[in-house]
């Protein structure tokens, strides 16, 4: 057996107006060559200056990924050519990357894991490139969106940790608000190091590096496949090359792009168009205090303070929104299970029912948790407060008016249960006699007469209580 | 010292390639560089020095302020490429 060795090359895009060294638009056009600058371009002349939003947000994501951050910003020249980068080299860093030595906890089937993270870097994204039969097409709206590299240490041993790593990271960046990520879109994307080593040797294995996986779903078909082909290999007393690979999603198969042999030599230096800026202390935490409690955290206290089970926990923080709604409701007084329970089961089916955000619905957490308390303290019943959810959701009516105009009230009160109780027995003394005789079934039949008297408002379980008192005075 | 396969070769990563005369030309400027980067090398405490990149640090500069202007029109932007489709500049067929 072979012990699987993954590491991930993650490249998200930086959410901010204007690209990272020029002021063009950053955004997601289907109209091409639409926001573009000289800069974008490598125009002779140009020079790039640094949007701070995209510094912001990539020191947040370094911080947020418990990086250590530089003392200054630097930027680097990467040159290679190539026709998606006009200037013949990319900005990016190397000598002082925004983040390093960090790590992201994830949680695979119950166990938590410590993925380490090597480096989170800014640089700036490529034109992009369109393959037909004899020729390419440029379009260069992506040249120059901030972009941040994240770069893990070897350390994941499945296709499922991978995954569950790109997810955190994933809610990472949307709690920070630093980028949509989404994959569809290209925002998020990611290479695989991916090598086999014997179970007990301490020697890894030849590493091959797939590019370019355009989704979540692929990563795992490209990892599944590449450890069924590594292992075929070496099972077969061959060796694996040192590659770059790409990965097929039509054949869902991976394909030899290069060799080690031809690996380019980038030519690093320190960018000469960018003067170094020293970052203060306090300005690096102004933008620490911005970091919200992430995803990990919040689920830990969700299950310890809270009692909640790791499945709801998990659930009600897949958002931000959500899990402040949540919180909220706790912060208003309510029972957290009892809200969570709420939430899961009513709230979250009208999101997806209608494909709203929490932040679009009438009801607050304030009303929530005066429903809650009415349910709890007996006001009206469970399935009362289900109903009304239901009817505040949708009529975008507030709960407690609801309850008041439909008349919809429980009672609780025993004198006047017992009035109605004393009325049911008096009535039906045969019913009574069967019940004495031990046909017990037949008191359902007697709570329900109670329930048609008071319209359905009495308390089923007080009502139960007292009719088996009753007819044991008789 | 500098080979000359070792100029060869990085002649070739540049895309390039020259004279044999040129590249024994070349060999003897690398050689004198050298010469003067080991004088260099021999200062005392030199590799203690933090390697300068800029003649000076800025401590406060003011970044930019991310707002869009200066964008260029699809004319601009198209202008200089020698094949255009479907607004697009046009190249010959990149992928391996």
């Amino acid at each position: 057996m072979y012990k699987v060795v993954i590491g991930l090359e993650v490249h998200c895009e930086l959410q901010t107006n204007s690209k990272v060294f020029s002021s063009s638009k950053n955004t997601y056009s289907s109209d091409p060559n639409s926001h573009v600058s000289a800069v974008d371009l490598g125009l002779p002349g140009v020079l790039p200056v640094t949007n701070e939003e995209a510094v912001k947000k990539a020191l947040k994501s370094a911080m947020a990924l418990n990086c250590k951050t530089p003392d200054e910003i630097l930027f680097d020249r990467k040159n290679y050519f190539y026709p998606d980068l006009p200037k013949g080299f990319q900005i990016t860093q190397v000598t002082k990357p925004m983040g390093k030595n960090g790590y992201l906890m994830i949680n695979v089937d119950g166990t938590d894991k410590k993925v380490g993270i090597r480096q989170l870097h800014l640089e700036e994204d490529t034109a992009s490139l369109d393959h037909y039969g004899s020729y390419s097409l440029i379009d260069y709206n992506r040249s120059g969106i901030p972009l941040i590299e994240i770069v893990t240490e070897p350390c994941m041993n499945s296709a499922e940790e991978a995954l569950a790593f790109l997810e955190a990271l994933r809610s990472v960046f949307l709690y920070c608000e630093v980028s949509e990520a989404k994959s569809d879109k290209g925002q998020m994307r990611c290479d695989v190091n991916i090598s086999l080593m014997e179970e007990n040797s301490t020697k890894m294995g030849t590493k091959v590096e797939i590019k370019n996986i355009n989704s979540f779903g692929n990563v795992k078909e490209a990892i599944k496949y590449e450890i069924k082909r590594q292992t075929e290999i070496l099972q077969s007393g061959g060796t694996v090359v040192q590659e770059t690979r790409r990965y097929d999603d039509e054949d869902m198969k991976t394909y030899s792009m290069r060799n080690k042999v031809d690996a380019i030599d980038y030519k690093y230096y320190v960018e000469p168009n960018l003067v170094p800026v020293k970052l203060s202390n306090e300005y690096l935490e102004e933008i620490r205090k911005e970091i919200p409690p992430l995803q990990y955290e919040r689920i830990n206290k969700y299950m310890t303070d809270y009692g909640l089970s790791r499945y709801d926990a998990t659930i009600l923080v897949k958002e931000k929104a959500i899990a402040e709604y949540f919180e909220e409701t706790i912060k208003e007084g309510a029972d957290p299970k009892l809200s969570s329970n709420w939430i899961t089961s009513v709230i979250l089916g009208h999101l997806n029912k209608y494909e709203l955000s929490i932040t679009d619905i009438f009801v607050t957490p304030k009303m929530l948790t005066n429903l809650i308390k009415m349910v709890n303290d007996k006001v009206i019943s469970s399935k009362q407060g289900k109903e009304v959810l239901y009817k505040a959701l949708t009529e975008e009516k507030e709960p407690a008016v609801i309850v008041k105009e439909s008349g919809m009230k429980q009672i609780v009160d025993d004198n006047v249960i017992e009035k109605f109780v004393l009325e049911v027995l008096d009535e039906n003394p045969n019913v009574v006699l069967q019940y004495k005789n031990g046909k017990t079934n037949v008191i359902d039949f007697l709570v329900g007469q109670v329930m048609k008297k008071s319209r359905g408002q009495a308390n089923p379980a007080m009502t139960m209580k007292m009719i088996k008192e009753q007819i044991e005075k008789r | 010292m500098i080979s000359k396969e070792k100029l060869k070769d990085y002649a070739s990563k540049l895309m390039f390639d020259m004279e044999d005369s040129e590249y024994e030309t070349l060999q003897s400027e690398f050689e004198i560089i050298l010469k003067q980067m080991d004088l260099i090398g021999q200062i005392e405490g030199i590799s203690e020095v933090e390697p300068m990149t800029f003649p000076y640090v800025i401590y406060h500069a003011k970044l930019r302020d991310d707002v869009v202007k200066d964008e260029l029109t699809k004319e601009e932007v198209l202008y200089n490429a020698k094949q255009v489709k479907n607004e697009q500049v046009m190249v010959p067929k990149v992928v391996e």
